[in-house]
């Protein structure tokens, strides 16, 4: 599953569409970028509502070439554009990380 | 009579601090916005302490010396000392529940550990933005424990505050809490709410001062010794003590604990004017300069 695969499997709109497409590990949930840092691998969606430009850089650091923002929650343009300037995409979804976790989970075949 | 204070502030150690906030001109700039009262709370490091101390004496601004703490659940906690030495030892203590983690600094930023003159004494190996091995309590109640003046940051932001992280602040000893606009009772525990730049540009610096209510005379003894300290040359000890750069963060809290010349900071003026200020703020003397709700930006807020 690539990203566009991942942002229609969570009614995903991208926010910030500047990436290279790429084929999906799988995905890892977590509001706590330490967390993140510790466990997270490369070629994870990051599935979080931390919608802040932090959330970018550790994506970058790790490897994730993707975020997707649930519950709704408004992208700031600080965290569009740290994204943009690494072809990180971002992917914002009303779903809840529960909800974004199992379809995500399911649509990876884990 | 009424002071200016700001007492959260970020140097050029703090990987989200500009490389231009050296504590020399960190200190000229506070000097110049009329701040009276100034401490420097890099990220879960006191390592800039001396050379802040040095520079505040040579312009005539009292410096605090603290560390802006982030704990387990990635909320930031303020925590405030007397003297260079007292926050050194609190951060060396601390340094072993920083977690190792590799990391990079172009994505991140510098690092650096710099003396009073800007010199480059070495860098801190560790990415002093990851959140500590200790819970907010636990980190609560080891500041308080050390004498500390503890003030949970910015409560009302989107990010690593008490309200992003817990939804609450949770109940203990505060000296007072920080916030970006007036805060909803739920958020300050009955403290005082006091309002604090976050500087991590030099034009951040007394951008959101709080006047605060003291005693004059704590304030000019305080004041005197550090005039007199910095006539006598004092740089803050430990510059240049090395003939290579230290290796390490470790390394570095040793030089400066163990250098007589932290020892010539006048400790009993500054302990004064610090339980002065832990007063102000506990009897809530204070007029905070906060945000108009409108203003906040959704990053900050």
């Amino acid at each position: 599953m690539n990203i566009h695969e991942a942002a229609s499997a969570v009614d995903a709109e991208i926010v910030q569409g500047s990436f290279q497409e790429s084929e999906l590990t799988g995905g890892y949930t977590s509001d706590l970028l330490s967390d993140v840092m510790g466990h997270a691998q490369a070629g994870q969606i990051l599935i979080t509502i931390q919608a802040h430009r932090n959330t970018v850089a550790v994506a970058g650091l790790i490897g994730a070439p993707a975020v997707v923002i649930c519950n709704g929650r408004p992208v700031p343009e600080d965290m569009i554009d740290a994204a943009r300037d690494e072809g990180i995409a971002i992917l914002r979804t009303d779903f809840n990380q529960y909800e974004v976790s199992g379809r995500l989970y399911r649509a990876l075949g884990h | 009579m009424r002071v200016a204070v700001d007492l959260h502030n970020h140097s050029c150690l703090s990987p989200c601090g500009d490389l231009s906030m050296s504590p020399r001109a960190m200190a000229a700039r506070a000097a110049a916005r009329g701040i009276g009262i100034f401490a420097l709370t890099d990220h879960n490091t006191a390592l800039n302490c001396p050379a802040f101390a040095a520079s505040c004496a040579r312009v005539g601004v009292i410096p605090l010396f603290g560390l802006e703490l982030n704990s387990a659940e990635e909320a930031h906690l303020l925590t405030l000392f007397p003297t260079p030495r007292a926050a050194l030892a609190f951060g060396a203590a601390l340094r072993e529940y920083l977690p190792d983690y590799p990391w990079d600094p172009e994505s991140f930023g510098d690092q650096p550990v710099v003396d009073e003159a800007e010199s480059l004494l070495g860098f801190e190996e560790r990415w002093l933005c990851a959140a500590l091995d200790l819970s907010f309590d636990e980190l609560a109640l080891r500041a308080a424990d050390a004498g500390a003046i503890v003030i949970p940051a910015h409560v009302d932001r989107s990010m690593n505050s008490v309200r992003s992280q817990l939804g609450f602040l949770p109940s203990g000893s505060y000296d007072a809490v920080e916030s970006l606009a007036e805060p909803p009772f739920e958020l300050t525990g009955g403290a005082a709410a006091i309002s604090g730049s976050d500087a991590h540009f030099l034009e951040h610096i007394g951008r959101r001062p709080t006047l605060v209510d003291l005693a004059g005379e704590p304030l000019a003894a305080l004041r005197r010794s550090l005039a007199a300290l910095a006539a006598g040359g004092w740089s803050g000890g430990a510059a240049r003590q090395r003939e290579e750069m230290a290796d390490s963060a470790a390394a570095m809290y040793g030089d400066f604990l163990s250098d007589e010349r932290l020892g010539l900071y006048p400790e009993a003026e500054a302990k004064a004017l610090f339980e002065a200020l832990r007063s102000a703020l506990r009897e809530k003397r204070v007029k905070p300069g906060f945000l108009p709700s409108r203003f906040i930006r959704p990053s900050e807020g």
